[in-house]
């Protein structure tokens, strides 16, 4: 046993490391595209000493000026914040409709209360392709084309059925005794869902809140035929960086950094809630 | 202030009937006992009783007036569950306070903190009241699921086997602690436990329940000593009732209880004589058995042989085979017999219950 163990912790640090490139090795490579120069970037073989500069991320942020005057005006701002208000408003109706959907169908009985659990779920089961042009169709006829509230609905079919079935799950992992404890401690069935069981499945409520942002961020079909000019998001708008004569890769590199960045901050602020085991002690073991 | 009136209440999950017609009633400030093995459908008449589990049909009456159709937080119960029912998310302390912050009570903060304080006191709780449950012993979550129910003033407390996971030692203090908190509380208790020394210790009446049908309402006395029927003796003691199968027979114009080839005097009943030559179950109680090694001078004994002798402390159980039948008995713990000595078993005549072996129903009990 002991023999093998140095041999069994090369075999190990061997497979951390292949990982490690697998996973981060494009991000790192995507990150340095977006530091070097419209040369170092096309250079072959690749540079991997360069001398780093931040004209990329200028250039999409702020713009370029010669001479005092604008040459260059971004376009990306404004895609990232449609992002960001898809993305948010998207995040925020799935949550409202889908927690009351999930805890009913966790819950209650009633008609046909798997049925219409399982239509939730085989919204997913389309590909996108598929639903896209009947409801380009649809957001034709009725405006909808090229609007926030357009596309947050659209994107309701990626994060509404994914949000139900998670929470569906933590909420029927609540012992119903302790809602009906609360019941019998003079709680109305309000009182006992915002004050016991919303605060238990908090650790889903992160998870599917992350999850359903990068979803809504990421996507790019729904926003790119539904979309518009107005509405246009980060994915479209990295798009655009490949011109007809010329692909601007360290600008695109830039962006797509950038993109990474709320998707980051959320992930770090709502990991604290993902805490496994919170009902744990409630009910005897 | 509080009667309960169960009348011809039925519960049903599906196709399966829980509770069948149950008709009862339960008086105010009296400590009322279900007793029931598990399945029996005590937890279910208590969480009707509490609005947590619909009634299918019948109605419930608090005062007389019908609360079948209130919801929980209109019948001001307070329950023990079983399963404590504690708020994961919650200290000790907001637990217990929990049932006093309900928006419909508007009671005053600093008025909750005293209360809290003082039932933690008597719970024994204090030390750990800014712990999490999940950070405490079974016992210690016991007594707080208890604790957020002596917190308020309710008109009925409802416990569902609240003493259950305590060890020995802990459970006796408790016991003796609700009995001295019911007295200063004079409330109606119901009050559920599969334990009849629990039954017998605690309840004012005590009802046994056995799949989902009440088959005595009484006190522990009545009971135990004027069972109606085989299953209610079977349930109370520890351990067990002993039975004999035999038949009634009549010998010198006297009713005897005919077992092999012996025949054991019946008092002079009109009952019995009625029953002459129906099938019956003879029962004696473990501590109402001597065990003699010469023949006692009485027509009250079986010869017997014994099995087991099992040392418990300051007595023992003596098991011994009466034809092919075990019986226990309670004895001595200095007295040791050997293995398969011949003994008698002896009783007063008054101790003796017949029961016939088809209904169960009871023919004799205590005293006659």
């Amino acid at each position: 046993m002991t023999t093998s163990r140095p041999f069994k912790r090369i075999l190990k640090a061997l497979g951390l490391g292949a990982y490690f490139t697998f996973a981060l090795g494009p991000v790192i490579w995507i990150a340095m595209m977006s530091l070097k120069n419209p040369n170092d970037v096309i250079a072959s073989p690749p540079k991997f000493v360069f001398t780093p500069t931040l004209e990329n991320y200028k250039i999409i942020t702020v713009g370029r000026h010669a001479q005092g005057v604008e040459t260059v005006r971004p376009d990306y701002p404004r895609y990232f914040l449609n992002t960001l208000i898809i993305a948010s408003a998207t995040v925020v109706v799935s949550l409202l409709l889908g927690t009351f959907a999930a805890y009913s169908l966790a819950r209650f009985s009633f008609r046909f209360k798997e049925d219409i659990a399982f239509t939730f779920l085989s919204f997913r089961f389309a590909p996108e392709l598929m639903i896209i042009l009947p409801l380009y169709v649809v957001f034709q006829k009725t405006g909808l084309i090229d609007s926030y509230s357009g596309l947050t609905a659209a994107y309701q079919l990626i994060t509404l059925p994914f949000l139900i079935w998670v929470l569906r799950g933590f909420f029927e992992d609540i012992p119903r005794e302790i809602e009906q404890a609360a019941r019998v401690d003079g709680y109305t069935w309000w009182g006992v869902f915002h004050r016991i069981s919303l605060p238990l499945i908090k650790p889903g409520i992160a998870a599917v809140v992350i999850l359903s942002f990068i979803f809504a961020w990421n996507n790019f079909i729904f926003s790119m035929i539904l979309g518009g000019e107005r509405t246009q998001t980060i994915t479209l708008g990295i798009l655009g960086f490949i011109g007809y004569e010329r692909v601007l890769w360290g600008q695109m590199a830039a962006a797509t950094m950038i993109c990474v960045i709320p998707e980051l901050i959320l992930a770090f602020l709502v990991q604290n809630y993902i805490i496994r085991g919170l009902t744990f002690g409630a009910i005897k073991g | 202030m509080a009667n309960i009136v169960f009348q011809n209440v039925r519960k049903c999950y599906g196709d399966y009937e829980a509770i069948h017609d149950l008709s009862l009633e339960i008086r105010d400030r009296e400590f009322f006992v279900i007793l029931g093995e598990s399945g029996a459908g005590k937890t279910t008449t208590l969480k009707m009783i509490a609005g947590v589990e619909p009634v299918t049909s019948g109605a419930i009456l608090l005062n007389s007036r019908p609360i079948q159709n209130l919801t929980p937080e209109e019948r001001d119960c307070a329950m023990v569950f079983e399963t404590y029912a504690l708020y994961p998310h919650l200290s000790v302390y907001e637990n217990i306070a929990f049932p006093l912050r309900a928006p419909r009570r508007r009671i005053p903060d600093d008025q909750i903190n005293q209360t809290v304080l003082q039932v933690a006191r008597v719970l024994g709780i204090d030390p750990f009241l800014d712990r999490r449950p999940a950070a405490l012993s079974g016992g210690q979550r016991q007594r707080v699921a208890l604790g957020r129910a002596l917190v308020r003033q309710p008109a009925v407390f409802l416990m569902d086997e609240p003493l259950s996971h305590l060890d020995a030692r802990l459970r006796n203090e408790m016991r003796t602690e609700i009995k001295a908190m019911r007295e200063s509380f004079g409330t109606t208790i119901v009050y559920v436990t599969h334990d009849y020394s629990e039954a017998l210790a605690l309840g004012d009446r005590i009802a046994i329940l056995h799949r989902g049908r009440i088959e005595q309402v009484g006190t522990a006395s009545q009971i135990f000593r004027r069972p109606m029927n085989r299953m209610v003796a079977e349930s109370l003691g520890d351990p067990p009732m002993n039975f004999l199968k035999g038949t009634i027979a009549l010998a010198q114009n006297q009713s005897v209880f005919a077992t092999g080839n012996w025949r054991i005097p019946l008092p002079e009943n009109p009952r019995l004589r009625e029953s002459v030559g129906k099938e019956v179950c003879l029962g004696l109680r473990p501590q109402h058995i001597r065990l003699e090694r010469n023949h006692p001078d009485t027509p009250f004994s079986l010869p017997s042989k014994l099995f087991v002798q099992e040392l418990l402390g300051d007595h023992a159980i003596a098991s011994v085979a009466v034809g092919d039948r075990l019986f226990m008995a309670l004895c001595q713990a200095d007295q040791a017999y050997s293995l398969d000595e011949p003994l008698y078993l002896a009783w007063a005549p008054e101790h003796m219950y017949l029961f016939l072996e088809d209904t169960g129903e009871t023919l004799l009990a205590e005293g006659n």
